[in-house]
């Protein structure tokens, strides 16, 4: 294999390229961004744009690479760590098209591209960490800059708001994981994934379960996996719309990476049973997420309670990946179809909330007159979060019931059966407030050119992953594979 | 080995677990629980120097693993710090049940 030989030689700086060059980007950007002058903000926007797309340039290199640890086993160069670096630089280039007008002419403006970089690259960073310093240290950088992201808008009182119950929340549950980590720690005698397998079966049972229990709620907190998810609606809230976009997508999928990973890597599943563990907490998740979505009557807490049951869908696929490997593609499909399908959600809600000044529903009465284009891409998202064909989210879902019941988890693909049809009510209510409702203004909208490329490119991508599913099944496929060791 | 034994630091580090997550749940105040996250944290850290003397001496990732987190606490207390500042300049109050304007 002539790549493999060409990446042995390399120096190992060479196998964290994008990483670099994302922190190279950031330090430029924090360094630029603040003090340019006011009608120059959007000299770091361009900026921010052209790294993170010359940062795929290394990253899709390195697709061909066989697995393989480098930094002494602590960081996993694998395709599961390249898949997630092109699907979190994706989600971030199509939050920083939308958020280009969003935040024009408000204060930090210029502060924002450099703040979403730093969070694109810690997400990566957290996606590839192989050992538990890493991890730990990468989920308090996704969760650091994601509070400032939140507060940015320091006199907003609702954003303020926002970002204390999200420090307050996620810090308590990073700071409880790093206690399960301890424990962790003492009962294998080390820090690394791998060995940490290695070491398992002679380390005491009962110290491993309650250090991966404490561990799971800094997991949790990231996934919003429930009863960690209690931050989730008031955050989405308040924050600016295009920050919640990215938080509903990038730290979940990190997270899932990270637990994956973890649990992957350095966990038996037939000592601990994890399987059925995150088989209950997925049915918990869905379960809750979309029941509590149902009365919502403002579109972000709605999205918001949609991504705690989207985010149980997902975890059944790392149910299932602990009984059956096969189950991996399922999950990264699906979190290629969700990125599209909710982005696009939450760029229509940017768009109305710009032109309206409204996040609640009825803000949505007669959008199909009013804005036909944003009210008919409104209804393809929200049918393909449903799970409605051909659209992405109907292939994801497929997939991700196909491997739950592959797994021996029928039980759970019932309950997401039954979620799904639940669902449909909430996902159906905005729709049905669109076309049937008499508008509430007469004022035509005027999306901005960049978001309307990002609401275009969702729907590009919910409508071609769900007609053309092949090409990113064999992405999904070629970036199930994960270095064990 | 002289001195206490590998279970005296592990108690310890359950009770101020056990104190730290008290005092999250009981106190109202935002600073009141921004110190008790730090207790919280400073038993995950004793817990971690305990068992890296008596259990893995050899496993110096233990003691990068204390850095690290000593570091990225303070920095998390900075910002936590400064977004109870702000609220407390919006609302005039740092007690955390003045800032339920958002429910449901």
């Amino acid at each position: 294999m002539p790549g493999m030989a060409k990446m042995e030689m390399a120096p190992e700086l060479a196998r964290v390229i994008p990483e670099m060059w994302l922190a190279g980007l950031v330090l430029v950007l924090f360094g630029m961004g603040p003090f340019l002058p006011a009608r120059r903000k959007g000299w770091a926007w361009w900026l921010a744009l052209g790294g993170l797309l010359g940062a795929f340039v290394p990253t899709l290199r390195m697709l061909t690479w066989q697995p393989q640890l480098g930094f002494d086993g602590a960081y996993a160069v694998d395709p599961l760590g390249v898949f997630f670096k092109l699907l979190l630089l994706a989600t971030t280039v199509v939050v920083l098209l939308a958020s280009r007008d969003y935040f024009r002419g408000m204060p930090h403006e210029g502060d924002i591209p450099g703040l979403l970089v730093l969070l694109a690259g810690s997400m990566i960073l957290l996606a590839s960490s192989n050992d538990l310093v890493l991890i730990a240290l990468f989920v308090q950088l996704v969760s650091i800059t994601s509070y400032v992201l939140v507060g940015v808008w320091k006199d907003e009182p609702l954003a303020n708001e926002a970002s204390l119950k999200f420090f307050l929340f996620g810090s308590v549950s990073v700071t409880v994981m790093l206690y399960g980590m301890s424990l962790l720690f003492g009962a294998t005698g080390t820090l690394n994934l791998q060995e940490m397998a290695r070491r398992l079966p002679q380390a005491d049972l009962s110290i491993v379960v309650l250090g991966l229990a404490l561990t799971l709620a800094g997991y949790g907190f990231k996934i919003s996996m429930a009863p960690f998810h209690v931050w989730v609606a008031d955050t989405y809230q308040g924050a600016p719309t295009p920050v919640t976009a990215l938080l509903s997508i990038g730290p979940k999928a990190a997270g899932l990476a990270v637990l994956l990973r973890t649990l992957a890597v350095a966990v038996p599943p037939d000592e601990t049973n994890w399987p059925a563990a995150v088989a209950a907490m997925a049915a918990l998740t869905m379960t809750v997420g979309n029941v509590l979505a149902l009365r919502q009557t403002n579109i972000k807490r709605l999205l918001a309670y949609s991504s705690i049951g989207q985010a149980g869908f997902l975890l059944m696929g790392v149910a299932a990946a602990g009984r059956d490997e096969l189950s991996v593609p399922a999950l990264l499909f699906y979190l290629v179809a969700y990125l599209a399908m909710n982005m696009g959600a939450f760029g229509v809600a940017t768009a109305v909330e710009r032109g309206s000044g409204s996040v609640e529903l009825g803000g949505y009465d007669g959008l199909g007159s009013r804005a036909p284009w944003l009210a008919g891409t409104l209804t393809l998202f929200l049918l393909s979060l449903a799970g409605m064909p051909p659209l992405a989210g109907f292939i994801g879902k497929t997939m991700l019931f196909g491997a739950a019941m592959g797994a021996g988890f029928a039980w759970l693909a019932a309950v997401a059966a039954a979620n799904s049809a639940l669902s449909l009510y909430y996902y159906l209510l905005p729709i049905a407030r669109m076309y049937l409702q008499p508008p509430n203004g007469s004022m035509p909208f005027r999306t901005a050119p960049a978001l309307a490329l990002a609401i275009g490119l969702s729907v590009a991508a919910t409508v071609l992953v769900g007609v053309l599913p092949e090409p990113v099944v064999s992405l999904a496929r070629s970036g199930a594979r994960l270095f064990v060791g | 080995m002289s001195g206490p034994p590998l279970q005296a630091y592990l108690l310890l580090g359950a009770v101020l677990f056990g104190v730290g997550l008290f005092g999250v749940f009981s106190q109202r105040g935002a600073v009141m629980i921004l110190m008790s996250i730090e207790i919280i944290l400073n038993a995950a850290l004793l817990n971690l120097v305990a068992f890296w003397r008596f259990s893995a001496p050899a496993e110096y990732g233990a003691q990068v693993f204390f850095i690290v987190m000593t570091t990225i606490g303070a920095i998390e207390m900075a910002v936590g710090l400064a977004i109870v500042l702000m609220g407390f300049r919006n609302r005039g109050s740092q007690y955390v049940d003045r800032f339920m304007d958002m429910r449901g």
